[in-house]
């Protein structure tokens, strides 16, 4: 028989058995974490530095990569990925697995940007004495806009406009192009008030931005 | 975009620009989460305590406070009259985002100053100063009793509703230092913002500089802080000090200024140097 070189992907695992025509071999492995699993989740809630490593490194990006896309503030990533995990770590024992871990970092994200947004309209209060009326050049070519860099500041300005539970709809739907279904599971509301939702921060959208009508 | 929610397509064209946005890579980590986590905890088990021991202390003193009143040290001495309401007010609603501010009751709050030591709480409106030093004091106005505080020199009575800096000299001596100071010593970033660009249309670089500089470092997350960076970087370029703007642009890009990343990029190249820096400030190339 030809000898055979194999490459084994396995995680999670601290042992393997692998049957060969001689017999029986038993492979150790290195214990590795695989994030979400409920071992892990135990041992994270134990404190165990580890087990908390292994959920942070796998889900901090996409937790900084959600509030950047429901702030559009890359200055403010940092501080609400920091509140995001504090609070996760800190109520992991009332998780109970019900949801996947995903769906649950994504409801304590939507509460920190909540406070975010809510702070932040605020500050836009005090500085709207002075700044100009929003409104947009819809002539004017987007990408130039977006060249211009105040694209986005202009867009999310708008978006603040919108009460939470419209604007959290539209990014589900807009910007993180989810489905109704899934949307609705990260949202915790059923199909048809994400679908209300998402159409009514449309239609509230387009007339902050002074569009009346589609063209 | 999701093929069943078909928006206007002015709109989509903004949403694709939102969903294509990069983070900047992340700074912070899980030591420093759970370091806040740790840190917030002991806030929650120390305000958690002290509201328990104020509560009982309260309790206790209740039946008894008629005749502590009547039994008053003749030498007890009012030292600070009645302030506005306005300031008071805010005193009592401020998030508890007081820094070192030391919560000796409910409502009565003492922060040293100035490295001054902390007070000792003898009761929950009872202290005593041992050190001299500068303290910023808030007493809330409910309830309507004053708070005793303890020197060297004797016993001074604080009336509630409360709000300013006092100082204890070394014999003890307790006399107050402007009530509503703690309110004008720290503008906001909003502020800071404003005066500097105050400054800069009236051409005083100089102030302009200062009061970019204290912006940038007294609120360095905040949005203002940003764009004051960027003001600042340019600022020091035209004033012949390539590297503090060097630094002032790579400050404002560690902060998230990523839209005008491309344009700071630029700005860094055309100055030609290459300092290390420490914040906003060059490290001279010996250290």
């Amino acid at each position: 028989m030809a000898p055979l070189r194999a490459d084994f992907g396995i995680r999670g695992l601290e042992m393997v058995e692998v049957a060969t025509v001689t017999g029986t071999l038993t492979l150790a492995l290195g214990r590795t974490l695989d994030a979400d699993t409920p071992g892990l989740l135990d041992a994270a809630r134990r404190g165990d530095a580890a087990a908390q490593a292994s959920l942070f490194s796998k889900h901090k990006e996409r937790v900084a990569r959600q509030i950047l896309r429901m702030t559009g503030d890359a200055g403010s990533v940092d501080d609400l990925v920091q509140e995001v995990f504090v609070a996760a770590f800190r109520n992991l024992q009332a998780f109970r697995g019900d949801a996947e871990v995903e769906t649950w970092l994504y409801r304590i994200t939507l509460n920190k940007v909540r406070n975010w947004w809510a702070s932040n309209r605020r500050r836009r209060l005090r500085e709207a004495k002075s700044a100009p009326p929003l409104r947009l050049a819809v002539t004017e070519s987007l990408e130039a806009h977006a060249e211009a860099s105040d694209a986005l500041e202009a867009f999310y300005r708008a978006l603040g406009e919108l009460p939470h539970k419209y604007r959290e709809a539209f990014v589900a739907r807009a910007i993180d192009e989810l489905s109704l279904e899934d949307a609705a599971a990260r949202l915790g509301v059923p199909v048809s008030t994400v679908s209300y939702r998402a159409r009514q921060a449309e239609a509230q959208l387009r007339k902050v931005l002074g569009w009346e009508a589609p063209p | 975009m999701s093929d069943d929610f078909p928006i206007d397509p002015r709109l989509r064209a903004w949403t694709r620009i939102a969903a294509a946005q990069t983070s900047p890579p992340l700074r912070v980590s899980l030591a420093d989460i759970q370091q806040t986590a740790r840190t917030r905890a002991r806030r929650r088990a120390f305000i958690g305590s002290a509201t328990l021991v104020a509560a009982l202390l309260l309790a206790w003193l209740g039946g008894t406070s008629m005749q502590s009143r009547s039994k008053r040290p003749s030498s007890v001495r009012t030292i600070l009259s009645e302030v506005p309401e306005a300031p008071l007010a805010a005193a009592i609603k401020a998030p508890p985002s007081l820094g070192s501010m030391t919560m000796v009751a409910a409502g009565v709050d003492v922060r040293p100053l100035e490295g001054a030591p902390p007070v000792t709480s003898l009761g929950p409106r009872h202290l005593r100063i041992d050190h001299a030093g500068v303290y910023e004091l808030a007493i809330a106005a409910s309830p309507a009793e004053p708070v005793l505080v303890e020197t060297s020199t004797g016993t001074y009575r604080w009336e509630a509703g409360l709000r300013g800096r006092i100082i204890v000299d070394e014999k003890g001596n307790v006399r107050p230092l402007g009530q509503d100071a703690a309110r004008t010593a720290r503008p906001s970033a909003e502020q800071l913002s404003q005066r500097a660009e105050r400054a800069l249309a009236q051409g005083a670089t100089k102030e302009a500089a200062r009061l970019l500089v204290q912006l940038v470092t007294a609120f360095p997350r905040s949005p203002e802080a940003r764009a004051g960076a960027l003001d600042l970087a340019r600022l020091e370029a035209r004033s012949g000090r390539p590297a503090e703007a060097v630094c002032a642009y790579r400050w404002s890009l560690q902060r998230g200024a990523l839209a005008v990343r491309p344009e700071v990029e630029r700005a860094i190249a055309k100055l030609n140097v290459n300092p290390r820096c420490r914040g906003l400030i060059p490290v001279p190339p010996q250290e």
